[in-house]
Parts: C-alpha cells; sequence; structure tokens
C-alpha cells in the first residue's frame, strides 16, 4: 500500500465514519441471560415437564448440582462478554472456568459414591442429549450473534464459554424434562454433552467469531 | 536517567492517549468527517511505527497495516471512550498481527510443498563430464604449438604478450591461433 493509496483508503472510511457505542458489558450480560431464560423455560414448557418445579429443590443434592450449574453459566456468559471486548482479555478467568467445569464433574461423581446406596446402570439416553440441544441451541445462536456483532480478539476461547454458558444453562433445564433424577445419569448425559459441547464451540468460534 | 526517560515517555503517553479519547468522545457527539479522517491519519503512522521494528518486509508491513487500520475502523464501536485508549489499541494491533504471522508461517508450509522437484544433480554432472572429454579429445587432435598456446592462455592464464614471448610468434598471431582452434571445438561439439 503506497501513500496515495492509504490516503484514498482513509478518505472512503471517514465517509461513514464509525460513532457508534456498543453497550456496557454486563448490560448485554444481563440482557443475553433474561432472554435465554425465557427461551429455555419456553423449551421446558414444550418438551413438557417431569418434576415440580419444588420438588428437586427439596433435595439438597440437587440444590447443589444447579447451584453449580448456575454459576457456570453466569462466569462463562460474563466472561464470554469480556473477551469480546479488545484490552479487557486481562479481566478473563480462565482457571475459574477449568475449575468450575472440573469441579461439577468431581462433585456429580462423588454424590453418586456417597449418596447412592446401589449402583443404577446407566443404559443409552440419547434423548436427553437432544433435550439438551433443543433447549440450548436457541440460547447459543443468540450469545453467537450478539459476540460476532464485537471484536473478539480470542476468537476460540468465546466459541468454547458461549457453548458452555449456553448448554449448561440447557442442562439445568432439562433435569425438568428428565425422568431420571440420579447423579450419574446426570454427568453421564446431561454433563458429558455440556463439556463436549464446549469443545465443539473452539472450532466454532474459531470460524464464526473471528473479527 | 533512565527513570527520567522513562517518567517522560508515560506522560507523553498518557497526553498522547487522553487526545486519541477525547477525539473518538467529539465524534461520537458529533459525527464529523474530517475529524475522523485525521484521528484516521494519526492512528495509521502510529501503527507504521509500531510494525516497523516487527516485521522487515515493505510490502508485508503496508499490507498489515492496512488490514490493521480497517479493523480500528469496524471496531472502534467496542472502545469505551471512559477507559484509557491503548490498552484497546494494542489489543488489536496485536490480535491482527500474530494472525497475519500464522498466515504467513502456513504460506511458507504450503509454498514449499508446492516446489518443483529439484533437477537431479548426477545427470547434471554426467552430461558436464562428457563433455569436459569430448574438449579434452578435441584438444588432443591439436598440434604441439597450438595445444601449448590454448593451455598457456585459458588453463594457465598467461596473457597474450607473454604467450608470444615464450613461444617466438607474433601476439596478432597468437591471438588468431586461439580464435581459430575456440571457433573449432565449437563447432564439432554442437
Amino acid at each position: 500500500m503506497n501513500k496515495e493509496s492509504k490516503n484514498n483508503m482513509i478518505e472512503e472510511l471517514a465517509k461513514a465514519p464509525n460513532s457508534k457505542k456498543l453497550p456496557a458489558i454486563w448490560l448485554r450480560w444481563a440482557q443475553w441471560l433474561i432472554i435465554s431464560c425465557c427461551l429455555v423455560m419456553a423449551g421446558i414448557a414444550v418438551l413438557g415437564m417431569k418434576h415440580s418445579f419444588t420438588s428437586l429443590l427439596s433435595m439438597w443434592d440437587k440444590v447443589i448440582e444447579m447451584l453449580a450449574l448456575t454459576i457456570l453459566t453466569i462466569v462463562a456468559s460474563f466472561n464470554a462478554f469480556i473477551l469480546s471486548i479488545p484490552g479487557e482479555e486481562t479481566r478473563f478467568r480462565r482457571r475459574t472456568i477449568k475449575f468450575l467445569v472440573a469441579g461439577i464433574g468431581s462433585l456429580l461423581l462423588l454424590e453418586y459414591y456417597f449418596l447412592q446406596l446401589s449402583p443404577i446402570p446407566v443404559g443409552i439416553h440419547f434423548g436427553c442429549v437432544m433435550d439438551i440441544l433443543i433447549l440450548g441451541i436457541p440460547s447459543a445462536l443468540l450469545l453467537f450473534f450478539m459476540l460476532s456483532k464485537s471484536a473478539n480478539t480470542f476468537p476460540k476461547w468465546s466459541g468454547y464459554l458461549a457453548c458452555i454458558a449456553s448448554f449448561s444453562l440447557a442442562a439445568m433445564g432439562s433435569r425438568y424434562t428428565c425422568m431420571d433424577i440420579s447423579s450419574i445419569h446426570f454427568l453421564v448425559w446431561h454433563f458429558f454433552p455440556v463439556v463436549i459441547l464446549g469443545w465443539i464451540g473452539f472450532g466454532l468460534g474459531q470460524k464464526v467469531l473471528k473479527f | 536517567m533512565t527513570i527520567q526517560i522513562m517518567v517522560l515517555a508515560y506522560i507523553f503517553m498518557y497526553i498522547v492517549d487522553v487526545d486519541y479519547q477525547q477525539t473518538i468522545k467529539a465524534f461520537r457527539q458529533k459525527p464529523d468527517p474530517q475529524l475522523y479522517e485525521t484521528f484516521l491519519q494519526n492512528i495509521s503512522t502510529f501503527i507504521k511505527n509500531l510494525l516497523t521494528p516487527k516485521i522487515s518486509n515493505h510490502a508485508d508491513r503496508e499490507e498489515l497495516a492496512q488490514e490493521i487500520l480497517l479493523s480500528i475502523h469496524k471496531s472502534l464501536h467496542t472502545y469505551d471512550d471512559s477507559k484509557a485508549f491503548h490498552p484497546w489499541f494494542y489489543s488489536v494491533v496485536r490480535f491482527k498481527t500474530i494472525d497475519h504471522w500464522r498466515a504467513a508461517a502456513k504460506r511458507k508450509t504450503q509454498s514449499l510443498e508446492n516446489m518443483p522437484d529439484l533437477p537431479d544433480h548426477n545427470t547434471k554432472s554426467n552430461e558436464l563430464r562428457l563433455l569436459a572429454a569430448d574438449v579434452i579429445g578435441k584438444m588432443d587432435q591439436l598440434s604441439p604449438i597450438q595445444y601449448k598456446i590454448i593451455y598457456m592462455a585459458k588453463v594457465e592464464g598467461f596473457s597474450i604478450a607473454e604467450i608470444a614471448a615464450e613461444t617466438g610468434k607474433k601476439e596478432s598471431a597468437v591471438k588468431v591461433t586461439i580464435h581459430r582452434v575456440l571457433k573449432n571445438i565449437k563447432e564439432s561439439l554442437t
């Protein structure tokens, strides 16, 4: 690019100056969270609720699971929005995400080990994976759309966090659409798919979120 | 002295940073193409100065500078004008530079894979050997005086005057002999 072509390019860009400003990170995050919760609740209504809202919350181990998943959803989605702003990458907590994902898996295993009185056959339940996809894809699409409007300097991690956040929320919702409430079933057929979908998010992020 | 220079550099950076911040705030409040153009001109100079120590190839540097400027224009809406400008700016430059290096490394690997096979060294040297044998054969057919003149001129590197003195011939005769012999060898080889 010589000086003349550079000046021409600047003149063209100056004709349409980019004077917009993106809303604050917390505002965009809150918008996504509220809409996603509504989408997941609509999804539960479509798939059919197998347990009442309070029945699961009366079991303390299930409360801990839901709390852990809620924290994962909140932390992952907020970090995804942080990474969408150049210069804010220093606020990204990679270790926290890894700790949360590993922690929830360990929690479920420990729950099964200490609280299950007899071994329960896990079986094949691809229907649960389909439920998670049905509940999670709309919020994942929304999150990817919101992130693509900004400038992701770590597109792979942004994609991973977007998938983890959306499908964790879906996994929480799938608790209510699944008959089986055992922790080992939840670990194998609800939580592992979330982890795998998170890894798929790495590739998607690289393709979709690059600016 | 070093600390004083560093302090001055930080103060200068702060002033420049505040200047960019205020420029962006100003054209967000009231979009002014002239102000925006000045901002882009200043930024492009800044980008060029940043890239000069990192990228030696002039063409690559210009291409990357253009890419970075375009990215800054497209992503300027993500900059929060209540915060410092430089972290945002350096983050964009760093991302695009790393991307450029990755693409350059990939291109280099692909160009090596697509390179045609090198000619067989053995075939070439065999051809040269045969040619040398032909020339030596032709040299053996020369008269002793012609052989001596050619050998002194082309192998030992004597001048025309020295050869003339050694062989007892005139310089013009030596020149003519050399020219005729080389012409004959060349014609017999083609």
